[in-house]
């Protein structure tokens, strides 16, 4: 994992997430969750500024 | 039941597969026994841990045989032999598991409809939603979640990285993830987080029911076997004790017996006309499936 910190706040906006509003999201919302954070947003919030999408992680 | 080792699970069962299973089969063979119950679960509330484990009732799904079952169709129809092991490994990893909470499960039906059971902590489903996680939580089964969360970081920790992905997972079940690729517009980041997501989605909801647990439902911490013992749980697993044993006892022969002919007479010749992604290498014996 290249960027462990944007993992770690993912899991704290889920916790927070969960607490707040005593949802917890099942088995198929919660891996989306994360899809969305960490993928769909970053890479939404590049192209609205302009910047070249994030480098793929080494192979 | 159990929370979040089931998702941790899948990455230690990973590790010991290579690409000799499909991981997503895994996932979703270690999903199937709650993947068409659980919903329905807690809406039973008269008799809801029964309706989940018992029979009459779904209990089924939470039995050997019902993975045999899957992957032989799965094997049948699609001639993939990495997606009916990845099957097969996940809903029996599901199944044990659950042998360690109070409810248990009918290991053996249709031969014994009796529970097996190690009542390491409490099932109780029939507290509805919140009460069942509060009460997991409360016992050894949040502490059976961080110990297969140990687990993966310490001995399968590479499984995470972004080489072993494109090396090992995605070859050993190329058509699926290139189809899911293409499906879904992923990008190479995109592909390893789906992979990671479940490991992560496992992490905070065991964080986040844990939090919920202490301080939001107030419930005092019992890690102790069968505990917590303020909550009255669902035991399916009754009866004497020579009962228990000769049912279980005889179940499981008639159970090993089965298994071999239907291997002896129909899983075999499915498996010799099923197919295997180029990558894979099988052994025999334990190495049919593992590495």
């Amino acid at each position: 994992m290249n960027d462990p910190v944007r993992y770690g706040l993912a899991v704290i906006g889920y916790v927070v997430l969960a607490m707040f509003t005593k949802q917890f999201l099942t088995w198929t919302y919660g891996p989306l969750y994360f899809m969305f954070t960490l993928e769909v947003l970053p890479r939404t919030w590049r192209r609205l500024r302009g910047l070249r999408p994030q480098a793929a992680e080494s192979r | 039941m159990s929370w979040a080792a089931h998702e941790f699970e899948d990455y230690f069962i990973q590790k010991h597969i290579g690409t000799k299973a499909s991981f997503i089969a895994v996932v979703i063979g270690a999903f199937l026994p709650d993947l068409i119950t659980k919903s329905f679960v807690y809406e039973h509330s008269t008799d809801a841990a029964h309706f989940h484990r018992g029979w009459p009732g779904v209990g089924f799904t939470h039995s050997l045989m019902f993975g045999v079952v899957i992957a032989t169709v799965v094997l049948a129809i699609t001639k993939s032999r990495s997606w009916a092991l990845g099957l097969l490994i996940g809903e029996w990893a599901h199944v044990l598991t659950d042998v360690s909470d109070t409810a248990g499960v009918m290991l053996f039906f249709p031969f014994s409809t009796q529970n097996l059971s190690i009542q390491m902590w409490k099932h109780a489903a029939s507290q509805g939603r919140l009460g069942d996680a509060a009460a997991y939580y409360s016992g050894l089964g949040g502490v059976w979640d961080f110990f297969w969360f140990c687990m993966v970081l310490v001995f399968a920790r590479k499984v995470f990285r972004a080489d072993y992905f494109w090396s090992v997972v995605v070859p050993a079940d190329f058509k699926v993830w290139s189809w899911a690729r293409r499906r879904l517009h992923l990008t190479d980041n995109g592909m390893l987080l789906a992979y990671r997501a479940y490991f992560l989605y496992g992490m905070s909801r065991m964080v986040a029911w844990f939090l919920y647990a202490r301080f939001q439902t107030d419930k005092p911490w019992q890690p102790v076997w069968g505990g917590p013992k303020y909550i009255k749980g669902n035991y399916l697993m009754t009866g004497d004790w020579w009962r228990i044993t000769l049912s279980l006892g005889l179940g499981g022969v008639a159970f090993a017996i089965t298994l071999y002919l239907l291997w002896r007479f129909l899983i075999r010749r499915l498996w010799a006309r099923g197919v295997d992604p180029e990558i894979v290498e099988r052994g025999s014996g334990l190495r049919v499936a593992f590495h």
